[in-house]
C-alpha cells in the first residue's frame, strides 16, 4: 500500500511538476527556433523557470467565473480532464519488476492484467471534461468545440483500437507489463547485431495508425479542431481563466506524457535498453544486487529517453503540419484509417496463422 | 467570360495517408531549427542598427561649445506640429543666438522637416528612439539649458561611447531620459506628471 502510494506520488509529481513545465518550456523554445526565433530565454538557466512564473502568474489571477455558466459542472471540468490523464500512466511499466529479499516490485503504480484495456477505458473519460467545458461555459464557440471534440475523439479511439488489437494478437497479451518484456526477443539475428523484437518492426501500420490517432486522441495540432483559434476561438476552454485554464493545460501536456509513455512501451520497446546500452551495462562488471540497481535505471533511461523522443515529437509536429479541415479529418479517420487499421487486423491474423509473426 | 481550368487533383494511396508530406515537412522544420540563422534581436542588450538617415530625438549640432543655432525661426515656421519654441537672444558680438530652445516631445511627429530647414546645420534628427517616460514634464523641456549644464544633469560625458549616439566630436547629445526623471523627482517638480 505505501509503496503503491509513493509510486502514486511520484509519478503524479513528475507528470505535473516535470513533464508538464518542462514540455510548456520547449514547445515556446522549440516553436521559436523552427521558426528562427530565440523563445522565453530570460528567466531561469535557458528559460527553464518561463513556465513556472506563468503558472505563479495564472495561481494570482482572478477566478472568473461567467455569470450564465452552470455553477457545479464549471468549474469540475479541469479536474475531470486533468484525472483521468494522470490515472492512465498507471499501468506503463517504465522499467523490468526487480526482486528483493524473494518479492518481486514491479516499476508501474498498477500491474493489470488487462493494463491496454485499462488505458483505452480511462482515455475515452477524458472527454467528459471537454464536453463539460463547453457545455457548461454557455458558450456557442466552447459548445462547438467540444462536439468537435468528442465526435473526433470517438472516431480516433476506434482505429486506435484496432490498431491495438493487431499488438495484442502479436504479443498474445493484453498486460502492458508482459507487452514490453516480450519485446526483448529477437526479431532477426544479424551475428552481432540483431534486430529485436518491437512493435515498430512486427507492426509498422498499426505504430503509424496509433501515433496519428493518440495525435487526435491528445487534441493535438494536425487535430486540434476543438481548440481551432480561426474558427471557434479557442474552443471548449475559451471561458476559462486562471488556474482553471492552467489545469486543462496541464491536462493536455499530461495526455501527451501518458501517450508518449504508451507508444514506447507498446512500439518501442518499453523498458528495453536502447542499442548499445546493454553493453554499457556489462562494462560496469556489477553483480548480484547491484547489477539489478544498475538495470533498473538503464531501464528507466531508455523509457524515459524514448519517451521524450515522442513528446519532442509533438512539439515537432505541431509547428510543422497546419490544421486539418473538419471534413479532412474525419475523411481520414473513417476512410482511411479505419479500414487500413482492419487490414492490418487481418494481415496480423494471416501472418499469425503462418506462423510469421 | 472566364476560362475555366479543371484541375484533375488525384491523389494516390500513399498521398492520402500523408506519411511522406508529413516527413517532408518535419525534415524542413528541422533544417530550419538546426542550422537557420536566429533572426530575434535580444532588445535591451542588442539593439536593430539604424540608419544614419533615421528620425530620432532631435539635437543641436554645436561648434566648441557654441552651438550652431542662430535663431532664424525656420524650424517653428516650418514645424507642422507646432512643437519648437525659441526665445532668440544677442550675444556681446551681435551674433543672435537661442536663449531658450524647446521641443515639445509629445507633439513632435519626427517628420525631420526642422533639420531639413535649417541653413546653419543646427537641428539634427539623432537616432535614439527610446524616449519613453513616465513624467511628462521630461518630454517638453528646454533643450539648450540642459545642454549647457545649466540644469547640473551633468550627463554629457556618461553618454559617449554607448553605441546609440552618432560619434561627432561637435555634438549636444540629448539627456537621457532617466538622469532626467531622477533630477526632477529631485527638484520635486513633478506637477506635469502624468
Amino acid at each position: 500500500m505505501a509503496i503503491a502510494l509513493t509510486k502514486v506520488l511520484i509519478l503524479i509529481g513528475i507528470s505535473a511538476g516535470v513533464v508538464t513545465p518542462v514540455m510548456i518550456w520547449l514547445e515556446r523554445r522549440g516553436s521559436a527556433w523552427m521558426q528562427n526565433r530565440l523563445g522565453p530565454n530570460r528567466i531561469g538557466p535557458l528559460g527553464l523557470f518561463q513556465t513556472l512564473s506563468d503558472g505563479i502568474k495564472l495561481a494570482f489571477k482572478e477566478d472568473f467565473r461567467p455569470s450564465l455558466a452552470r455553477k457545479f459542472y464549471y468549474p469540475i471540468a479541469p479536474i475531470v480532464s486533468l484525472v483521468p490523464a494522470l490515472m492512465t500512466f498507471a499501468v506503463i511499466p517504465f522499467a523490468a519488476p526487480i526482486q528483493v529479499d524473494g518479492t518481486w516490485y514491479s516499476f508501474q503504480v498498477a500491474d493489470l492484467d488487462m493494463g491496454v484495456l485499462f488505458i483505452l477505458a480511462i482515455a475515452s473519460l477524458g472527454i467528459y471534461g471537454i464536453i463539460l467545458g463547453g457545455w457548461a461555459s454557455n458558450n456557442k464557440y466552447s459548445l462547438l468545440g467540444s462536439l468537435r471534440s468528442s465526435s473526433q475523439m470517438i472516431s480516433y479511439e476506434l482505429s486506435m483500437g484496432l490498431a491495438l488489437v493487431a499488438v495484442l494478437m502479436t504479443f498474445d497479451s493484453v498486460s502492458l507489463g508482459e507487452i514490453a518484456a516480450r519485446q526483448g526477443e529477437t526479431l532477426i539475428d544479424l551475428g552481432i547485431f540483431s534486430i529485436p523484437k518491437w512493435g515498430i518492426f512486427v507492426q509498422p501500420i498499426s505504430f503509424i495508425i496509433f501515433l496519428t490517432c493518440t495525435y487526435a486522441e491528445t487534441n493535438r495540432l494536425p487535430f486540434d479542431l476543438p481548440e481551432g483559434e480561426s474558427e471557434i476561438v479557442a474552443g471548449y476552454h475559451l471561458e476559462y481563466g486562471s488556474m482553471k485554464f492552467a489545469t486543462f493545460m496541464m491536462a493536455e501536456y499530461v495526455n501527451m506524457f501518458t501517450a508518449s509513455g504508451l507508444v514506447a512501451a507498446l512500439y518501442f520497446g518499453g523498458w528495453q535498453l536502447l542499442p548499445g546500452m546493454q553493453l554499457g551495462l556489462n562494462a560496469l562488471g556489477l553483480t548480484g544486487m547491484q547489477f539489478e540497481i544498475a538495470r533498473v535505471a538503464f531501464q528507466v533511461a531508455a523509457f524515459v529517453a524514448k519517451t521524450s523522443f515522442f513528446l519532442w515529437l509533438y512539439v515537432w509536429v505541431r509547428w510543422t503540419l497546419p490544421r486539418f479541415r473538419y471534413d479532412q479529418l474525419m475523411d481520414l479517420g473513417w476512410k482511411i484509417m479505419l479500414p487500413l487499421s482492419l487490414a492490418n487486423v487481418v494481415l496480423t491474423g494471416f501472418l499469425i496463422a503462418l506462423g510469421v509473426i | 467570360m472566364t476560362n475555366t481550368v479543371v484541375v484533375q487533383r488525384r491523389k494516390s494511396f500513399l498521398q492520402g495517408i500523408y506519411i511522406l508530406d508529413v516527413a517532408k515537412g518535419l525534415a524542413i522544420t528541422m533544417k530550419n531549427m538546426l542550422f537557420a540563422k536566429k533572426v530575434t534581436i535580444q532588445y535591451p542588450e542588442e539593439k536593430r542598427d539604424y540608419s544614419e538617415r533615421f528620425r530620432g530625438l532631435h539635437y543641436i549640432k554645436g561648434v566648441q561649445g557654441i552651438e550652431n543655432c542662430t535663431a532664424c525661426m525656420l524650424c517653428p515656421t516650418v514645424c507642422p506640429a507646432l512643437c519648437i519654441s525659441i526665445d532668440a537672444g544677442e550675444r556681446e558680438n551681435k551674433e543672435k543666438y537661442p536663449k531658450k530652445f524647446d521641443i515639445d516631445l509629445l507633439r513632435c511627429i519626427f517628420c525631420g522637416m526642422c533639420e531639413e530647414a535649417c541653413p546653419e546645420d543646427a537641428i539634427k534628427l539623432s537616432n535614439i528612439y527610446e524616449m519613453a517616460t513616465p513624467h511628462r514634464k521630461i518630454l517638453h523641456k528646454d533643450y539648450l539649458d540642459i545642454q549647457r549644464g545649466k540644469d547640473k544633469t551633468g550627463t554629457t560625458s556618461k553618454l559617449k561611447g554607448k553605441g546609440t549616439l552618432p560619434p561627432r566630436p561637435d555634438f549636444f547629445p540629448p539627456p537621457p531620459r532617466f538622469e532626467v526623471d531622477k533630477m526632477l523627482q529631485k527638484k520635486g517638480d513633478e506637477t506635469g506628471a502624468v
